[in-house]
């Protein structure tokens, strides 16, 4: 089954509707769509209306989680724009008297690229093909590959593209007040190709900003009763960084086109907050020699780390056991190194 | 950019004029000039306000609920109970267990129990007052610890045993042979502590149903086609008499990705009266949706050999889910999922158990379970000196040459975005703009050589610098 799906609609005077079920959630996915139905139909991005998240209009999509929406939305839409383009080249090459191959979309034309003057405009093209084809409206959707595991839980997280992300954090504390501050952090991202560079760093910033609030500042925590209060449930209370706090941030896009991506691009929208918090912790530690292992690392912990180490004691703040706990018998799968293939074994009687 | 593979890219092999390109937002205008109409911008005729009455207690029995005051107020129009939509909903399958409102019993401080739409927004925060719930306290959870020992009560009666919503155990390959083979074994406990999304806009909703049945619901979602479903399912409605708009979203992040009471209750409040009903949460209540990162108890072993390369690692994380399912059953799977991804462990053990709390629900965050393993994963290889020193140099000084290693330590993507960093990182700190030749893969010990380096350009002894990549 689809996990997205897109309708495109071509209007005689050169517009063109997108319809898609992703949701812009900020992060520029309406955007996205009209960049590469543009870039595939030769038009503007502003020639393109965008319908979307709508259940009446907009074929099915998951979502707008799990930083599927450029790859998997994406790749429907490159398929619907295709779809259209071959249409549109089929007509305009029987009206020039063209080869197929020989047609170029660009610049709102449809042309010969051996004799670029011979061509029809966009909309021109929209006409014929509407007169050899009857309504032109073309469909994309996208099936992310099935995992090559095969035992339960395998299917979390279905992607044919993983990004990484790589961090470095300038960070000083202030072993009086146990404060940390970050100065900078150094952050690269393997985007793929970026659709729009602006909102690629836009979001690699954004993550690193969100980091720095989970590794320092924030935290759902409850009055220390039986009555699991909130502490804090209002924006004045509950700590997260202010423009005072955000650091100065270098950031770096690495790209290198993935074959599965539309146009080779991958994800941002999760991948580069992850490095930040390990970065952090790691740098305070190569600052005063403490670890704290939970975030937040507040300055009472970063204290309390130092004070214990002052003792002679371990200069560690953090969790010191797990609970006793029963597991269920393991579902064994072999690795490709022995000779597995995905599937779970058998399950057998285990000796305890 | 240092490289750019046109042969692989998906999509015509012509110059871009688009794709690459810092175009501008295709709504830019309307957002920098405050016009676009959020959920909370959309106003009807006739339109009704509701408010949700949520409980104050942690884990109670609900003994009588009396709205008759409630309804006396002159201006409230409607109100709902648990009683009224019986059937219940969730985001995964496997976990359909939530109520628009609360029926027999309430799991955390604000879980809603009642709804009420009156005129405005005043009238119905005072009949929300009126409404009296009698309540028989139940014992809390209020930890993982407590979860796991404490059998009844029970906070829902599915799942895995006692408080225990889902057990996970997995297994790749001989362990033992891997831990054998090791020269190093490491094993370190981490907690990450749960926060939330803190979106700028609030959730909010407005319900519609037109004079031939049909429903309309607007609302700030990232998942209009889930909450479709789940307000066909409990309305008892056809899927095509429901139409669900996302509005204009101001940041999700993951907290508006469930079907949320909020929605069914208003399009319920809209069918009982015929009116259009709209909900704005307070930001208190969006603490109470919540949804966000769990909290994450996690051991970490690992083996690794004296080049660095890990032998084997075995993982175990522990979620405080808080109220309800949600995501659970994919966020427990998630803190298992990744490790491998980034470094090579040729040998893995995932054991994973997501408990029930009477704390709001959590859900997916930003990174969705992966932030709180790669927290832990990150500072025990920084911990370990093998993994430390020599993951970091192998990755330093393979960048750039061709010869590949006969193990990949760390895989090949990883590798390269890491040295990309480092290399600009480093440039900047030495003034080199050749990585051979700075102190990372020069010197064994490279962070010593850095942080002289930095000091050389800073006054305080405690600046430092550290790295990590996922």
């Amino acid at each position: 089954m689809p996990h997205s799906g897109v309708q495109l609609g071509l209007d005689r005077q050169g517009g063109v509707r997108v319809q898609c079920g992703s949701t812009d959630i900020g992060q520029g996915s309406d955007s996205i769509l009209a960049y590469i139905v543009a870039e595939v139909l030769g038009i503007d991005p502003f020639d393109i209306r965008v319908l979307t998240a709508d259940t009446d209009l907009t074929p099915v999509d998951l979502g707008s989680y799990s930083s599927r929406v450029t790859l998997m939305t994406g790749n429907a839409a490159l398929q619907a724009a295709e779809r259209a383009r071959e249409l549109l080249t089929i007509a305009v090459a029987e009206k020039l008297s063209v080869p197929l191959e020989n047609l170029s979309f660009a610049e709102r034309r449809v042309f010969d690229v051996e004799n670029p003057e011979v061509g029809v405009t966009f909309s021109e093209a929209v006409v014929l093909a509407e007169s050899k084809f009857g309504t032109i409206g073309t469909v994309g959707s996208y099936t992310p590959p099935r995992s090559p595991g095969k035992f339960k839980g395998a299917g979390v997280g279905p992607s044919p593209a993983y990004s990484y992300s790589a961090a470095v954090a300038e960070v000083d504390v202030d072993p009086e007040t146990g404060i940390v501050t970050v100065e900078r952090v150094w952050i690269g991202h393997d985007i793929g190709q970026s659709i729009n560079p602006m909102l690629v760093m836009g979001q690699v910033e954004g993550g690193v900003y969100m980091g720095l609030g989970e590794a320092l500042m924030e935290e759902m925590t409850y009055r220390a009763n039986r009555n699991v209060v909130h502490k804090f449930p209002s924006l004045l209370e509950y700590k997260s960084p202010t423009t005072l706090e955000m650091c100065d941030v270098r950031t770096y896009l690495i790209e290198d086109a993935d074959p599965n991506g539309p146009f080779g691009a991958k994800e941002v929208g999760q991948g580069p907050l992850l490095p930040v918090m390990p970065a952090v912790a790691n740098a305070v530690y190569d600052a005063v020699g403490v670890r704290i292992d939970e975030v937040p690392i507040t300055p009472e912990k970063v204290l309390t780390a130092l004070r214990d180490k002052a003792k002679g004691k371990e200069g560690r703040f953090g969790p010191k056991s797990v609970p006793d706990t029963e597991w269920p018998q393991p579902l064994k799968v072999l690795t490709p190194d022995e000779g597995g293939d995905g599937r779970e074994m058998p399950s057998v009687a285990v000796h305890s | 950019m240092d490289t750019n593979n046109g042969n692989k890219r998906k999509g015509k092999d012509k110059p871009l004029k688009v794709v690459g390109k810092p175009f501008r937002k295709v709504d830019a205008r309307s957002k920098c000039t405050g016009q676009t109409r959020f959920a909370d911008d959309i106003v009807l005729p006739r339109m009704l306000f509701a408010k949700l009455l949520r409980s104050h207690e942690p884990h109670a029995r609900i003994k009588s609920i009396d709205t008759s005051k409630a309804l006396a107020l002159p201006g409230v129009l409607c109100v709902i109970t648990g009683r009224d939509l019986p059937i219940p909903y969730g985001i995964l399958p496997v976990s359909q267990d939530e109520h628009t409102l609360c029926i027999d019993k309430v799991r955390f401080i604000g879980d809603p129990v009642a709804a009420v739409a009156a005129i405005d927004e005043d009238t119905a925060f005072d009949a929300m007052n009126l409404i009296e719930v009698e309540y028989e306290r139940l014992q809390t959870i209020t930890n993982i610890e407590e979860a796991l020992m404490v059998e009844e009560p029970r906070i829902h009666d599915y799942g895995d045993g006692g408080n225990v919503h889902k057990k996970v155990h997995l297994e790749f390959g001989d362990l033992d042979k891997g831990f054998a083979e090791a020269d190093h074994v490491r094993e370190d406990i981490f907690f990450y502590e749960g926060n939330t999304h803190l979106p700028m806009e609030q959730h909010a909703a407005v319900a519609h149903f037109d004079p031939d049945g049909k429903l309309t619901l607007w609302s700030s979602t990232q998942t209009p086609h889930y909450v479709h479903r789940a307000l066909s399912k409990v309305l008892e409605m056809p899927a095509a008499h429901v139409r669900v708009i996302a509005t204009p979203n101001g940041g999700g992040f993951g907290g508006k990705s469930d079907p949320f009471n909020h929605e069914v209750a208003v399009c319920e409040l809209a069918r009982r009266t015929g009116r259009p009903v709209k909900i704005t949460l307070t930001r208190e209540e969006v603490f109470y949706c919540h949804r966000g990162r769990h909290p994450v108890l996690m051991r970490i072993k690992t083996g690794v050999k004296k080049d660095g390369a890990v032998t084997a690692m075995d993982f175990e994380s522990y979620l405080d889910g808080g109220a309800y399912g949600s995501y659970g059953v994919a966020s427990t799977f998630y803190t298992g999922a990744l490790q491998t991804v980034t470094y090579e462990v040729p040998r893995y053990r995932f054991r994973g158990v997501r408990v029930f709390t009477n704390k709001p629900p959590c859900g997916p965050k930003r990174g969705h379970g992966t932030p709180q393993p790669r927290f832990g994963l990150e500072i025990q290889l920084d911990k370990s000196p093998q993994t430390s020193r020599l993951i970091r140099q192998r990755c330093a000084s393979n960048i750039w040459s061709s010869q590949t290693p006969s193990r990949p330590i760390i895989y090949a993507s990883a590798r390269w975005v890491l040295g990309h960093v480092l290399r600009k990182w480093s440039r900047a700190l030495t003034g080199k703009t050749n990585i051979a030749s700075c102190p990372l893969a020069k010197g064994w010990d490279w962070r010593a050589a850095l942080t002289s380096a930095a000091r050389g350009c800073r006054s305080t002894g405690t600046t430092c610098r550290t790295v990590a990549c996922s």
